[in-house]
Formats: C-alpha cells, sequence, structure tokens
C-alpha cells in the first residue's frame, strides 16, 4: 500500500508506532456499543491520543456519550471527526500529532462558524471537540471497565 | 402658597428630574416665563417619596417608591452616570419587533444627542470602540465573524441635575421652581382639546392651581401615565386615552447574569471592557450584535458586559480559576466543578497550537473565568403595562398598580443570541461560553414559565407607557412629543419611547428634552 504521502505501509505503521499512536487501547467499557469493543482503529487511537490532558477529555467524552449514546461507537466517532470526504481521514492519518491538531483545530473553529455546536452542561462546543473527546473516552477510559 | 391661588405663566413643567430640569435649562434666558413643579422638596423626604408607592404583579419588580427619587433632580440624584445613545436599528420599524419603530431616524436625534453629551458632562459624541481602543493596552476581543462586536459606553460623575443645575435656574429670571408641589389633576376644556391648568396640592394640606400656555410632563414612566389616568373628569379612561394606549407598553431593561465565558487566554488584556478612563472620560465596552444579525435572525438588541471574576481568597472558589491554567488549577484542585476543570483542560490542550506559536513565552495556555451580564432590549408588550390601583396616596389620589411583563420573543431572542456569541467565541478560538438562560438547565426548580426569568432583575427604566407614534391608534403623543388630540400638552423623558434598545435612558431623555425645547421655544414665540 503507497499513502498519498509516499509512505509505505510498513514505514507509516513504523512511523505511527514510534510516535506511539498504536500500541494495546484498552478495551472498551462494558456498556458500549460492539463498535468499541472491535479492534480499534488506527486513527482512532491517534485521535484520542492527542489530548496532553486524558483526565480532561476523558470525563468531557464520557458526559457527551451519555447524552449522545448513539455515537459510543470508535468507528463511528472517527468517520463523524473526519465527515464523508475520505481526504480529512488520509490527510489525519499522515499527519504528525502537533499537524493533526491543527487541521481539528481549523475544523473546530469551523463547527462553531457553521453553528455544528453541542451543548454540554449549558457549555457550548464544538461536534469535533466534544467527539475527540468521547473517542478519549471510548479508547482511553477504563474507569468504567 | 395661599389656598386656590392661580399661578400664572407661559410654559409648565411639571417635574424637576433630568427632562424638566433640561428643559428648564433650555428655556433659561428667554422671553417667556417658566413654572417648574417638583413634587419634593431639595433633599430626601421619606413621606413625599411614599407618595410613589403601588402595587406590582407580573414578573418580580422593585418596590416602586424605591425605584424613583421624588425630589429636585429626580433619579438622577442616585444613578449611576451611564450613558450611550440608541442604536440606529433601534429607531426602525423592524418587521420582527411588533409595534416598532421611531417616527424618525438616529440621524435626526444625533444633533440633540451632541448637546446631551455637556449636559450630562460626558466626552465627545463618540461611542464607537475605534475612537477609544488601543489594540497594545486596550484591544478588542478579536472577534473574526463580524456577528458581534465592541461598543463604547460613557460614565458621567454622574450628573446631580439638582446640584448641578439648581444655580442656573435660580438666576434665570424667567424660572419659577416650585417644590414640595405635587400635581394631582390636570384639568382640561370640555372638549379635552386644551389644558386650562393643573391643581397642585403640597403634603403641607394647601393646594393651589398653575395656568399656562403650555403645559410640559416630565414626571417619568410611571407618573406621566398615572397623572394621565387621574385626569378623567372629562375623557373618563383619562387624558390621552381615548385608545387605550395610557400605561401600556412598559419596558424596563431586564439585566441577568450568564456565562461564565471560560477565556482561554488569561494574558488578554480586558482593560477595554472593565470601567477606565480615557482622555479624562470614563469609559465601559461591551460585546453587542451587529445589526446585520439582527436583522438575519430576527433578534431583538442587546448587549452585554464582561465582569473578569475576581482574585484572591474572597472570590468563590470558581474564581480562582482567573490566573493559573487549567492543568494547575487540576493539580491544585482549585475548580470545585468537576465538569469545568475537565473542560478546561480540554480547551487549553485544542488552544495550545495558537498559544505555542505566538505565546510561547506565556508557557501553558492559562484560562479565564469571565461572568456575562446580559442587557436585551424588550420587546413592546401591550399586556405589559401601568395601570390606577384601588389604595390611593396621602393626597387622595389612586396609586399605581405595575404588571412588568416580557414575552415569548424576549427569550427567544436571548437565547439565540447567547448561542451566536458562544459560537463566536469559540469560532475566534477566544475560549468556551456556558449558555445557562434557555433550558430547564436555568433552573429547574424554577414554574415553567418563570424559568427562563429566574434571577433577572430590572434596571430601575421605565419607558414607553405614553409611547411616541404618528398614529393616535398606536402612540400617546406624536413626532413632537404633543398628547394627540390635545393642542398644548406635552410629554418628555423615556415613557414617550416606542422601544428602548439596550441603552440606558438618560442620554435619549436628556436629547429628546432638547428636542422638545427647540419645538417649544419657535411655538411660543
Amino acid at each position: 500500500m503507497i499513502t498519498p504521502s509516499g509512505m509505505t505501509r510498513r514505514s507509516f505503521l513504523r512511523t505511527l508506532a514510534c510516535l506511539g499512536v498504536i500500541g494495546s487501547p484498552r478495551a472498551a467499557p462494558a456498556w458500549a456499543p460492539t463498535g468499541a469493543r472491535r479492534s480499534p482503529d488506527p486513527l482512532a487511537a491517534k485521535l484520542a491520543g492527542l489530548f496532553t490532558h486524558n483526565d480532561g477529555a476523558v470525563p468531557v467524552g464520557r458526559e457527551y456519550l451519555r447524552t449522545v449514546p448513539r455515537e459510543a461507537d470508535a468507528q463511528l466517532l472517527v468517520k463523524l471527526i473526519c465527515g464523508s470526504s475520505s481526504s480529512r481521514r488520509v490527510e489525519l492519518v499522515a499527519a504528525d500529532p502537533e499537524r493533526c491538531l491543527e487541521v481539528l483545530v481549523l475544523q473546530q473553529r469551523e463547527d462553531f462558524e457553521r453553528g455544528r455546536t453541542v451543548k454540554l452542561r449549558g457549555w457550548v462546543l464544538s461536534e469535533t471537540e466534544v467527539r475527540l473527546c468521547a473517542l478519549a473516552a471510548l479508547v482511553l477510559d477504563h474507569s468504567t471497565t | 402658597m395661599p389656598e386656590n391661588t392661580i399661578i400664572g405663566t407661559e410654559v409648565c413643567i411639571v417635574g424637576a428630574g433630568a427632562a424638566g430640569i433640561t428643559l428648564a435649562r433650555e428655556f433659561a434666558g428667554h422671553s417667556f416665563r417658566v413654572c417648574l413643579l417638583e413634587s419634593g422638596g431639595l433633599e430626601f423626604d421619606k413621606e413625599t417619596q411614599s407618595l410613589s408607592e403601588g402595587e406590582t404583579v407580573g414578573l418580580p419588580y422593585f418596590p416602586l417608591h424605591t425605584a424613583r427619587l421624588r425630589y429636585f433632580g429626580g433619579t438622577t440624584n442616585h444613578w449611576g452616570g451611564w450613558c450611550r445613545p440608541l442604536d440606529e436599528i433601534d429607531f426602525e420599524k423592524r418587521d420582527w419587533v411588533p409595534h416598532s419603530g421611531w417616527p424618525f431616524p438616529r440621524a435626526h436625534l444625533d444633533p440633540c444627542y451632541e448637546r446631551a453629551q455637556p449636559i450630562c458632562q460626558l466626552g465627545p459624541f463618540a461611542y464607537d470602540a475605534e475612537a477609544w481602543e488601543d489594540p497594545p493596552t486596550r484591544p478588542r476581543l478579536p472577534f473574526t465573524g463580524g456577528r458581534v462586536l465592541t461598543k463604547i459606553w460613557q460614565i458621567g460623575p454622574p450628573t446631580r441635575f439638582g446640584t448641578e443645575y439648581r444655580n442656573a435656574l435660580a438666576r434665570a429670571a424667567n424660572i419659577r421652581t416650585y417644590l414640595n408641589a405635587n400635581v394631582v389633576e390636570i384639568e382640561t376644556t370640555r372638549t379635552a382639546q386644551k389644558v386650562t391648568r393643573v391643581r397642585v396640592a403640597c403634603l403641607q394640606g394647601n393646594r393651589f392651581w398653575v395656568s399656562a400656555k403650555l403645559f410640559i410632563l416630565a414626571t417619568g414612566g410611571i407618573e406621566n401615565p398615572r397623572l394621565l389616568l387621574l385626569s378623567n373628569a372629562v375623557q373618563r379612561t383619562g387624558l390621552g386615552n381615548q385608545n387605550d394606549l395610557v400605561g401600556r407598553f412598559f419596558m424596563e431593561h431586564p439585566q441577568l447574569w450568564s456565562g461564565p465565558l471560560l477565556l482561554s487566554d488569561a494574558a488578554f488584556p480586558m482593560t477595554l471592557y472593565a470601567l477606565h478612563t480615557v482622555t479624562k472620560t470614563a469609559v465601559i465596552g461591551c460585546v453587542a450584535f451587529a445589526e446585520e444579525v439582527q436583522r438575519r435572525e430576527e433578534l431583538l438588541n442587546a448587549c452585554v458586559f464582561l465582569e473578569p471574576q475576581p482574585l484572591g481568597a474572597e472570590a468563590a472558589p470558581r474564581a480562582a480559576a482567573v490566573s493559573r491554567s487549567p492543568s494547575q488549577l487540576v493539580r491544585k484542585g482549585s475548580i470545585p466543578d468537576g465538569f469545568e476543570t475537565h473542560l478546561g483542560q480540554v480547551i487549553a490542550d485544542i488552544a495550545r497550537v495558537p498559544m505555542t506559536r505566538t505565546r510561547r513565552a506565556a508557557g501553558d495556555a492559562p484560562a479565564r473565568l469571565i461572568k456575562l451580564l446580559l442587557r436585551p432590549e424588550p420587546a413592546p408588550n401591550p399586556e405589559s403595562r401601568v395601570t390606577l390601583a384601588s389604595a390611593r396616596d396621602r393626597l387622595g389620589k389612586r396609586r399605581v398598580r405595575l404588571r412588568w411583563q416580557l414575552h415569548d420573543r424576549d427569550q427567544r431572542s436571548l437565547s439565540r443570541a447567547q448561542q451566536i456569541l458562544a459560537e463566536e467565541v469559540g469560532r475566534a478560538g477566544l475560549g468556551r461560553l456556558r449558555v445557562t438562560r434557555d433550558d430547564d438547565e436555568a433552573a429547574p426548580a424554577a414554574p415553567r414559565d418563570q424559568a427562563p426569568w429566574t434571577g433577572l432583575q430590572g434596571s430601575y427604566h421605565h419607558m414607553g407607557t405614553t409611547r411616541m407614534h404618528v398614529d393616535p391608534k398606536q402612540g400617546v403623543v406624536d413626532v413632537n412629543c404633543r398628547v394627540h388630540g390635545i393642542s398644548n400638552l406635552f410629554i418628555a423623558g423615556s415613557s414617550v419611547f416606542p422601544t428602548s434598545g439596550y441603552a440606558n435612558p438618560t442620554l435619549t431623555i436628556v436629547a429628546l428634552a432638547v428636542r422638545l425645547a427647540d419645538h417649544v421655544k419657535a411655538r411660543i414665540r
């Protein structure tokens, strides 16, 4: 497989491994639907690992999933974050974490611009950022298992 | 004053507050005589003040006798001096705001606003942020979407009209001021097309009359309609009330705390949004909504004051968030609400991209909590009204009953405005906003119909009860503030406002008084 950036699959996976974004994410909580218990999408793990403060992202994500339980599926969340365009997924897969965050911050700003927001406990948040938190909750959370 | 004395004059002004004193000042030195009647004396008097007592129903409101001051200078004796003209859009007829529209545009009133500035001891007639910001030290919040913007208020000393202008009025040979003089009735001809004289009563017991060519009521948004309703000897429903409009459309500026705003960059200087002085003029910035977005979204006007939470131990625990980064706060356990702690961390994480590039020296992205004070424009509402109660005051006159009401439209507009502000805050990367006024979170324990307004306060602004409109079926006074159908009775003050915007009314009251004075001078000449 050749990625758009010209990397081979092997070198791409090696890069991800070096970045620590793939490995052995914890099992999804028992309450999570099937999708969350499947082997996580590498991109899901990568996106879930973008937060420096997982102890902040996880509870916010958990709150979001409590409000919107139908999204408690890592693959679905990745799909929703990337949108219908496959190029966004490819871009995020290829990007280093810093660049990945830059792309998602732009998307998050666009969410606010276009009214793609969610209200959690009264806070108006972008769909992208709460889904990233939800991913963190699904992939990294072990408090509920 | 001997009983039943009749004082003759050309112009009789009833009420010596901001409007009445401004009118009298404008008339000083002219060839016609002016009689200025003030209910109180030169100092506060409890008995006189009790004449303002009344009933309140509807939304919770201040006791009425605490909402106005009844002595020379009127309510300017305790106002805060906050001034801002109404916006251009406030004067327009807006299809989405029933009963909106002044008979003239803002530009028509601008020359009078300019003349009102020195009367209220303010700086130049400049209220756009550009005139007051200084990007390095007093920058505007960098909103990027064009939907919200910064506007400026000026704050006067504040001007105590009674103290400030007493000597000037005393020096004017053509002006005679009568204190402790309560107008209790307006007498008209048999057809009620002309006022002949007003009946004045003193708490000491004596009564007298003032006859004049022209009368101006300037007693405020509650007493103006009260006096018209009390004067029902000829027109049984009250003077000028042939279309059942007197006392209706009572408007007050609601004030509600909301937020907070979690500002992602605590280093951002908020100076422009705090009370500060620029070239001897005290100013403060607020966030407001662009006229274009008001039209597109069919919003009422509104502004938002930003109040950074204080530092220090005396502050509420949540306010400790002001100076430290969210991660520091978590380590210290300073934010009691877990969810806000976690959210602060998320915002800090997401904000780190621009922060690391532009503010490396600042280190981790600090956050700051800012409370919001919402000041929406109330929609004109005919069911919000002043009527006469059955109880009577010491002079034997019926007291008022105030029913302050807001409309569903007010609630919808406020909710949408907050959502827009939240989106613009996020879009500009300034932080995140908590919206607390649009759903059951606002006050789950409150009765459903009152929940959106829990915590609501008025602003002591009484407006709209003798509204201005060219059509007698839609307004009590005409474009010149003359009561429809009565040739020589005028009204000054905020009771003539058809709509009220969000700005405090005093500057507009003074501007309208200047304008009315010009009209009267031309007419009496």
